[in-house]
């Protein structure tokens, strides 16, 4: 599956953020919706570009770390699920998909000190909600 | 035997050890824990109970964190349960029957004096969980609720649903919050131990990396404490969580500490199997699941043929037409066998071509007797967050189908070396929960993760760190500024320089990903002498080409995952060779560790008592070379035996 991908990228908690547009091609429809972020970033890294910064960790649903806002809504557009168990199976080949942090004063967009002119997202929060 | 391994196990019966020893050792009174700082380093269960226990103890507690927030550690994915000795169902059960089923489920590797003292433990756990408000299942009548896990023939696994980590992680980490708040305990989220410092040879202090920041901190206590879990990662693809790493021991390591049976792994066999090579993870369907789950495959290729062409569905195979192999092969314990034999049946079956995906690499998980005989709502409530967690996945109703499954690696059995006050070879530098070696031997049976971590935590390192801790009252808290930081915060800067400047065209994934394939192919569930020998000579040409050709973005001083990656990478290609050695070394098969030369006509394990009933403990030494030393296992109070799951 290709997809356009429309994701939001901001240096740090101060600076002025914005969407950038990337290009994804041959996704398969069982790949995980962070599977597809980090084909993403190996890609932007061996380009010698900066990759999208984004919580993770057991990539199972259960420890609450991942916290993306996708379409509009936070962890996509599946039910009942987070961030790492949506799969690229519930989006139509060729969509364009908006990629957010969560726009949300209790979780902030982490402080990072961005030394070079690149872009780059920078979404995290301290302490999140249960699941 | 090197003088560093005396494992200090206590004289006397094997009841009465623990009780002796607790009597014997030393202990510091209120007023001087107050001037005594410990470090403890994760925050799973082992860590975030040890941190907790020692806090309320009135010790200066500092705890550190890779996450946002302590209670994000990978034990918040554990989900079948845990083991205690209760009794509750009334079935016979005992802390002798649960050590004995340890050590025989650890195909008698493991120490029995720590396995028994973890059995006894056991109940106090339950009790403190419980107390904290902890929600095990309970039954109509309102008392606590067991299941079976593999390898016992005893239902003792208490249990939250499928979330039971999830929920004692919750437990621990509300009382490390009451530390916290009491002031006894300061927390460090986001920042990643980078090395260990000795000073005369004794643990007394930390190099952390603040995640957000990149800064280099130090930081000095009287103790540390490594709860950093396993190094199953080095695989890739796993049921650890994307940020599980192994380079805390690892540092440790290379510090001095030895390390216990490195080539001790554990493959979970009921995972979701792997779909594709975008994959970054391996998913876990609950060892519990074996409780109501009956595991088969087609008797006839033909049907296997129309699987794969999806032509039929599993269940319009009729029942004469499946092959139940583990209730076939091991009627006593039927579905309930250990892990590592249910793994290697489940190899054995796909290798000789009876696989039900397009793969090859599967077999079936089938709850349709359950539902049949209990109700749909009844495996529902047990297991119902694992089946949706199933259905997300790979977008398949597992009421209506079977799940398929295939073995992933998901524990490591080896770890820290650490004798029977879980002290490292290096004074002062404790070893708990999945980081240490000491109690699971070549095989871990089910459950008994969290019972390790927890009873680690609060039961067992709270004692015996005082022994030690005793004969520190008068040492003052070492100066950070002191040559040993300087000398280790400049290795670190140079390392991270390093990495930085290579500037290569692969991403550390990249390499990560290479390692795991190779790790997979010869240091998984299947080893051999040729394998094993290869094995070393890839992991040695990958991580010279890592060195040369790793592309490591942006800077130190800023949130950084990449480097965050590359430096976890680093080790693994560092932790991966010794491994092999280690497999490579022990010329015999037992528990997770088949080698192919050694198993019987029916391709089960083959142990060699006679030359390998003992632990491989392993010394760093210089120019990264790797020297090995013998503990002992010495029997008092268990018969050595072939595991016997048949009959």
């Amino acid at each position: 599956m290709d997809f356009t991908l429309k994701i939001w990228r901001q240096a740090n908690a101060k600076a002025k953020g914005k969407f950038e547009i990337y290009k994804i091609s041959n996704i398969s429809p069982d790949t995980s919706f962070l599977e597809m972020m980090d084909i993403l970033n190996d890609k932007l890294v061996c380009e010698g570009r900066d990759p999208v910064a984004f919580d993770h960790d057991c990539r199972e649903g259960i420890c609450g770390m991942c916290s993306l806002y996708i379409n509009g809504h936070a962890h996509g557009p599946d039910s009942d699920i987070t961030t790492c168990q949506l799969h690229m199976r519930k989006f139509k080949n060729g969509e364009t998909i908006t990629v957010e942090p969560w726009r949300s004063r209790g979780f902030p967009v982490i402080k990072t000190w961005w030394l070079t002119a690149a872009l780059s997202t920078r979404f995290c929060k301290p302490e999140g909600s249960f699941l | 035997m090197s003088e560093k391994l005396n494992a200090k196990i206590p004289e006397g019966p094997l009841m009465e050890k623990w009780t002796r020893h607790k009597a014997a050792i030393r202990v510091v009174n209120p007023a001087n824990k107050l001037k005594l700082d410990i470090i403890v380093v994760g925050t799973g269960l082992g860590g975030a109970s040890a941190a907790a226990s020692l806090g309320e103890l009135g010790y200066n507690v500092k705890v550190f964190c890779i996450s946002d927030s302590p209670r994000r550690a990978h034990s918040v994915a554990a989900q079948g349960g845990i083991n205690a000795v209760k009794n509750y169902p009334n079935d016979n059960d005992s802390i002798y029957r649960l050590f004995h089923d340890t050590i025989k489920g650890g195909d008698y590797r493991s120490r029995e004096a720590n396995v028994y003292r973890l059995a006894e433990v056991s109940n106090l756990i339950i009790d403190q969980c419980v107390a904290q408000g902890v929600p095990f299942a309970r039954d109509y009548g309102g008392l606590l609720d067991n299941r079976s896990f593999g390898g016992a023939q005893v239902s003792r696994t208490f249990y939250a649903r499928g979330q039971t980590g999830q929920q004692l992680l919750l437990g621990a980490y509300a009382s490390l919050n009451r530390a916290i708040s009491k002031g006894q305990v300061k927390s460090y989220p986001r920042h990643e131990m980078l090395d260990l410092i000795l000073i005369d040879g004794h643990a007394n202090g930390i190099i952390t990396r603040n995640l957000v920041t990149g800064e280099i901190e130090r930081h000095s206590a009287h103790a540390v404490v490594i709860a950093t879990g396993g190094y199953g990662n080095v695989f890739f693809l796993s049921t650890n969580a994307m940020n599980s790493n192994g380079s805390a021991v690892w540092q440790c390591y290379k510090k001095g500490a030895f390390f216990g049976n490195p080539g001790f792994e554990q493959i979970h066999p009921s995972c979701i199997p792997i779909s594709g090579d975008q994959q970054s993870k391996l998913t876990l369907m609950s060892e519990s699941l074996r409780n109501d789950g009956r595991v088969w495959v087609p008797k006839k290729k033909e049907d296997i043929e129309k699987l794969r062409n999806k032509q039929i569905k599993a269940s319009q195979i009729p029942e004469e037409g499946r092959d139940y192999y583990l209730e076939r092969r091991y009627p006593a314990f039927g579905n309930l066998v250990p892990r590592d034999v249910a793994s290697r049946a489940a190899k054995e079956r796909c290798d000789a071509g009876y696989g039900v995906n397009e793969t090859g690499l599967a077999v079936f998980l089938d709850f349709s007797t359950a539902i049949q005989h209990l109700g749909k709502h009844v495996i529902e409530e047990r297991y119902g967050n694992l089946f949706q967690m199933y259905e997300k996945i790979v977008d398949v109703n597992p009421y209506n189908e079977p799940m398929m499954i295939y073995p992933a690696i998901h524990y490591t059995m080896g770890g820290l070396w650490v004798d029977y006050n879980l002290q490292t070879t290096i004074p002062g530098l404790y070893a708990i929960g999945e980081a240490n070696f000491s109690d699971h031997g070549g095989n871990r049976l089910g459950a008994s993760a969290l019972m390790q971590g927890l009873a680690d935590g609060y039961f067992i390192l709270p004692y015996t760190i005082g022994d030690y801790l005793a004969g520190k009252i008068q040492e003052k808290k070492t100066d950070t500024n002191h040559p040993a930081f300087e000398k280790a915060e400049k290795k670190i800067n140079e390392k991270i320089a390093k990495l930085f400047a290579i500037k290569g065209i692969e991403p550390a994934d990249y390499y990560h990903r290479l390692l795991g394939k190779i790790m997979w192919n010869y240091v998984g569930m299947s080893r051999n002498e040729a394998g094993l020998k290869k094995a070393i000579e890839d992991i040695r040409v990958l991580r010279d080409e890592f060195w040369k050709n790793v592309c490591v973005p942006g800077e130190n001083n800023e949130f950084n995952q990449e480097l965050e990656k590359a430096l976890r990478v680093a080790d693994f290609l560092e932790i991966s060779e010794l491994m092999a050695m280690d497999a490579l070394n022990r010329k015999e098969s037992c528990g997770g560790h088949f080698r192919e030369e050694m198993q019987t006509e029916d391709g089960e394990t083959k142990r060699d008592d006679q030359n390998f009933s003992y632990v491989s403990c392993w010394e760093h030494k210089d120019n990264d070379t790797h020297e090995m030393h013998k503990e002992p296992l010495n029997y008092e109070f268990v018969k050595l035996a072939t595991r016997n799951y048949k009959d």
